[in-house]
């Protein structure tokens, strides 16, 4: 992974110019907080000089070199070079021994983890940053069928210059992006899964979901594509504590074997 | 969330059922190997809960949340069924039991994780050391999803099914009106909760005639149990 970004730090900031309605919500969070934050997979430091310049310290950890490389100088650019520590390390063991109120994991970024076992060891890790009560907030997508028919093996101009192009596998719920600019073409692969799959990994991490969000102007999540997570460090040995069943009624249909054809005895019963 | 509208769907409910049999015979075996009680949730109609009985030759503990369902078991087999109103959810036992199954894919009614973990532990804390929980679910496959994703089906009775793929869910809509919702699970969800409810996986099949589950199946047939000391 640190060797792909290591590739694309040069254009990574023209490529993901257009994104910019999460810096203002990872900022609010960060001030709220108080500081210091922990951003996991910090990159070039899209979100983390933002932050520093509203005042918070951030420790910011990369895999990539390059990518850091990129974040040093845009932190020194902006005038808040001393505000943000840039750490060489993988997120599933983070390099810091701090405890912080409040880690983030911007862009998607958990999605780099290709199992349900990796990304619960960063979920786990995550956790191991935070103080009593302390927050991580990240967000991952899960497409649409539109999604994916609309850009499914198309290269598209995203900025002048730099074509990007999503080749979709459902079956393995894979992504995978590639960037061209130029004559350089890199590519990667974006795990998602859905909901209540986060929702299980969170609750094993021993992270409290105190709101999950369909878009950074915190609408709630509906079924988007987009879901931003905003979780909270349970306490030890309160396992139970804020993990609470719906108490409404069950739905009760009894139709589940017909929902799902019979492709064991049947064959394709459909 | 739509609105349900569940006695409705059990009025129908032999006829979704009509081609669902390889499932008694495996309950039965499991049954006739259990050393005390045996529970079923979800009974329903009894469809499997009385044949059941009938092999082991005492009553089974039958639980529902649904009025007119446990009304169809009690006229089917009433004298061989323990029949108690309940949600599975909040599972209660006055005895241990040897084994508690869960046919029909039924557990797919509870809504993600949190309700299906309550449900798990409260399972594993009723059973007996060595006693099993077995259920079994279907496998999602997307490419069945998006086949029959919106498509209207006439049989058994006309309904339309939508895929919510990233809720994990599928609402079931009568041309009626009512609707039912289900929320499938993946295999490592499954692992996820037998490990918090602290039980232990005996088999994963594919399907009943215990044929072991590989990236083909379309069907989880679980078996689990609790630690023995």
């Amino acid at each position: 992974m640190s060797g792909l970004y290591d590739e694309i730090a040069s254009f990574y900031d023209p490529w993901s110019r257009s994104v910019t309605e999460d810096v203002g919500f990872y900022v609010d969070e960060a001030v709220a907080s108080g500081g210091p934050v922990v951003e996991l997979a910090v990159g070039t430091g899209r979100i983390a000089v933002p932050i520093a310049r509203a005042g918070i310290d951030v420790i910011g950890i990369d895999s990539s070199p390059a990518m850091l490389a990129v974040a040093r100088k845009a932190a020194e650019q902006a005038g808040v070079a001393e505000r943000i520590d840039l750490r060489l390390g993988d997120l599933r063991e983070p390099p810091v021994a701090e405890r912080v109120p409040l880690a983030i994991c911007p862009f998607r970024s958990l999605l780099h983890m290709e199992t349900e076992d990796e990304k619960l060891r960063a979920l786990r890790a995550a956790r191991s940053l935070l103080e009593v009560g302390g927050r991580f907030v990240f967000d991952v997508f899960s497409p649409s069928r539109e999604d994916i028919e609309e850009t499914d093996g198309r290269w598209l101009e995203r900025e002048p210059g730099i074509f990007e192009r999503a080749d979709w596998d459902e079956g393995s719920r894979t992504l995978t992006l590639s960037v061209r600019s130029d004559d350089s073409v890199t590519s990667f692969g974006l795990h998602w899964l859905s909901v209540p799959e986060w929702l299980r990994l969170l609750d094993q991490a021993a992270l409290d979901v105190e709101a999950v969000y369909g878009w950074f102007d915190r609408r709630p999540y509906d079924g988007e594509e987009d879901m931003i997570f905003v979780t909270c460090a349970r306490k030890r040995g309160t396992r139970e504590r804020g993990f609470r069943a719906r108490k409404r009624p069950l739905k009760r249909g009894r139709l589940a074997a017909a929902v799902w054809p019979h492709a064991q005895r049947g064959g394709d019963a459909r | 969330m739509c609105v349900s509208y569940p006695e409705a769907f059990a009025t129908h409910y032999e006829r979704w059922a009509a081609d669902m049999t390889d499932d008694i015979p495996f309950y039965v075996a499991l049954a006739q190997e259990a050393d005390g009680p045996v529970v079923e949730l979800a009974v329903g109609t009894g469809r499997v809960a009385i044949p059941v009985a009938r092999a082991i030759d005492r009553k089974v503990i039958g639980i529902d949340s649904s009025p007119a369902m446990l009304d169809q078991a009690r006229q089917a087999g009433g004298d061989l069924l323990d029949l108690r109103l309940a949600d599975m959810r909040t599972l209660e036992l006055d005895e241990p039991a040897a084994l508690v199954y869960c046919p029909y894919r039924a557990l797919l009614h509870l809504p993600a994780w949190a309700d299906r973990r309550l449900l798990f532990e409260r399972v594993s804390e009723a059973l007996l050391p060595g006693g099993r929980f077995a259920w079994n679910a279907f496998a999602f496959d997307h490419q069945i999803a998006a086949r029959l994703d919106g498509e209207r089906q006439a049989e058994p009775i006309p309904h339309t099914l939508r895929y919510s793929v990233g809720e994990s869910r599928v609402d079931i809509a009568l041309d009626s009106g009512d609707t039912s919702s289900l929320w499938w699970a993946t295999k490592n969800e499954w692992l996820g909760l037998i490990e918090v409810a602290g039980l232990e996986v005996e088999a994963l099949y594919g399907w009943f005639d215990r044929r072991p589950f590989d990236d083909d199946s379309r069907e989880f047939v679980w078996v689990t149990r609790t630690p023995t000391p």
